[in-house]
């Protein structure tokens, strides 16, 4: 009891101190901005279109892909910049485990991420208001948008922690998340076996169904798979940063 | 306290530290002294628990520092050689999560007994990355103070402060001393004799000599044994020795031609090398080589007496 006690209060130690951060650093506020501008106008022309279905479907791929393309910014830093700048060295003495300054990290950059998704319920309000859209579909819709997004924000921690150079973590981040993006693609061409698993793997195909108001447990075991197994490679990569110091 | 056994640590080929052995008891201030690159930085990388040995072993507080690492990390104070400080926080943030993230239960008092110690206290709401050198390096001594560990292990705690600066922190370190266990780092001699009661010479990754700075001084600057090589009658030399004044025992080691080795050992703190060559100079014989035998502690000695311009002694 008390070694979790001690445990959540590391974590806790590190997730305040990456919060800090993250607001008095203008990256958060940038991306953020970035995303809801490019997001609220996709929205935008959407509705102006006059789109028959008053639903978020049409555009959460667009969201998605966004997404995609901002969160490894926001991670770039996380473990990369203590790496370059020295701090690890301290970071590492303090009596921290090297999954709590993982897990502190990851927590810290999901809150930024949740509070960036808050003003895009004025979407939920505006279809509220002007449509009558079922609740069913815009939640599953958001928790897609959150696992989604835990995955990202996992696999551009992993990047981070595998680069010293920020920039480098972060192209990298994109690359990765892009490559997973598209793996679904290959279907028809490998094959049926090969192009099943791929598809498996692709981020986008297990998307799909929580825009049409459909929780698979299959889709929410792949990503919650996708988030844990990405954080323990980044924590054993971080980790290996003192076999090679 | 702190027990250093047979420490190596490599870099791929490259040796950083070998066989390296020392301890400290509880309320020692122990001084690692060497010049730049002689293994000092790895040396307390390892006690920390920063990265782990090659081979040999570390204990701190009866903690192994590979083994039981989070215990020993509990219980130290690590100041690192170029202070790593989140640039973007304000000093008074910054402590605060060291104090958390060492789980220190009296937060408050504990970051104010810091800050009062390193004297920040009047900078505590300012950006670390706006301070000077000497701030920050006093951030770095705070910061290793939170939570009031038993063990402090300080990397060069004086570099890039002013003179003033530097008098005041050995005075802290001095006053920290006494109840809490210290190893600090230096490449300044005299430093250490002001401040630690113990030093570890080391050069080059072995350790070379442990003693007070008192007894390594007098080592240090006295050449107590001088060799000789010399071409001349043995016997005849090896008299005419005996008889310069200082001189206790001369050994002789003939080798081939008339050339022989002689081991002059001279009273204690007396440096006759001076008077040995005019010896078999006025003699006729030939002086080949002469040399004092502590000549490896006396380059190191030369490498570390830096001068400190504008640092009276405190």
């Amino acid at each position: 009891m008390r070694g979790i006690r001690h445990a959540l209060a590391a974590i806790s130690a590190v997730m305040r101190k990456e919060l800090y951060s993250y607001f008095v650093s203008p990256m958060a506020y940038v991306v953020t901005a970035v995303f809801l501008l490019i997001n609220g106008f996709i929205f935008f022309l959407i509705l102006a279109n006059g789109f028959a279905e008053p639903t978020l479907r049409p555009l959460l791929p667009t969201t998605a892909f966004l997404l995609l393309l901002v969160i490894p910014v926001l991670t770039m830093r996380l473990l990369a910049e203590e790496r370059s700048s020295g701090t690890v060295e301290l970071l590492m003495t303090f009596p921290l485990t090297d999954t709590q300054v993982v897990l502190g990290k990851y927590l810290a950059t999901m809150v930024v991420y949740l509070l960036m998704l808050v003003p895009t319920l004025v979407y939920v309000a505006v279809l509220k208001i002007y449509g009558n859209t079922e609740w069913g579909p815009l939640l599953t819709g958001y928790l897609g948008l959150i696992l989604l997004g835990g995955s990202f924000v996992a696999a551009g921690m992993l990047s981070s922690s595998l680069a010293r150079n920020q920039i480098v973590a972060g192209v990298l981040g994109i690359g990765i998340l892009l490559l997973l993006w598209v793996l679904g693609a290959a279907s028809g061409v490998l094959g049926p076996r090969l192009s099943g698993f791929l598809a498996y793997l692709s981020l986008a195909d297990h998307f799909q169904n929580f825009g049409q108001g459909v929780i698979e447990l299959k889709d929410v075991v792949f990503y919650i798979s996708f988030i844990i197994g990405a954080l323990f490679l980044t924590v054993r990569v971080f980790e290996s940063a003192r076999w090679r110091a | 306290m702190i027990e250093v056994e047979h420490l190596t640590k490599t870099f791929g080929t490259r040796v950083a530290i070998q066989d390296v052995t020392f301890s400290a008891a509880r309320g020692e201030i122990l001084g690692l002294l060497g010049p730049n690159g002689a293994g000092k930085t790895t040396t307390m990388r390892i006690l920390t628990g920063y990265f782990p040995p090659t081979s040999g072993t570390a204990r701190i507080a009866g903690y192994d520092v590979v083994d039981d690492s989070l215990e020993v990390r509990r219980r130290i104070g690590y100041l690192p050689e170029n202070v790593p400080l989140y640039t973007d926080m304000t000093v008074h943030a910054y402590l605060d999560f060291v104090a958390r993230a060492k789980q220190v239960s009296q937060r408050r008092d504990s970051i104010e007994w810091a800050m009062e110690a390193a004297r920040i206290d009047h900078v505590a709401d300012m950006i670390i990355g706006k301070l000077s050198k000497g701030y920050r390096q006093r951030v770095g001594l705070a910061q290793a103070l939170i939570g009031d560990p038993e063990v402090l292990i300080l990397d060069e705690p004086t570099v890039g402060l002013d003179p003033n600066q530097i008098i005041e922190t050995r005075a802290l370190i001095k006053a920290l001393g006494g109840d809490r266990t210290i190893i600090l780092s230096t490449h300044i001699l005299p430093e250490v004799s002001m401040v630690c009661g113990r030093v570890v010479i080391i050069n080059r990754g072995a350790v070379v000599a442990v003693d007070t700075p008192e007894n390594l001084t007098r080592r240090l600057t006295g050449a107590d044994r001088v060799a000789l090589t010399v071409r001349g009658p043995a016997p005849e030399v090896e008299k005419s020795l005996q008889r310069v004044p200082g001189v206790i025992a001369v050994t002789v080691n003939p080798t081939a031609n008339g050339v022989a080795r002689f081991e002059v050992d001279a009273e204690p703190g007396r440096d006759l090398r001076e008077q040995l060559a005019a010896v078999v100079v006025r003699h006729g014989w030939g002086l080949q080589e002469l040399r004092s035998q502590s000549m490896s502690l006396e380059e190191i000695f030369l490498q570390l007496t830096t001068s400190e311009e504008g640092v009276p002694a405190a």
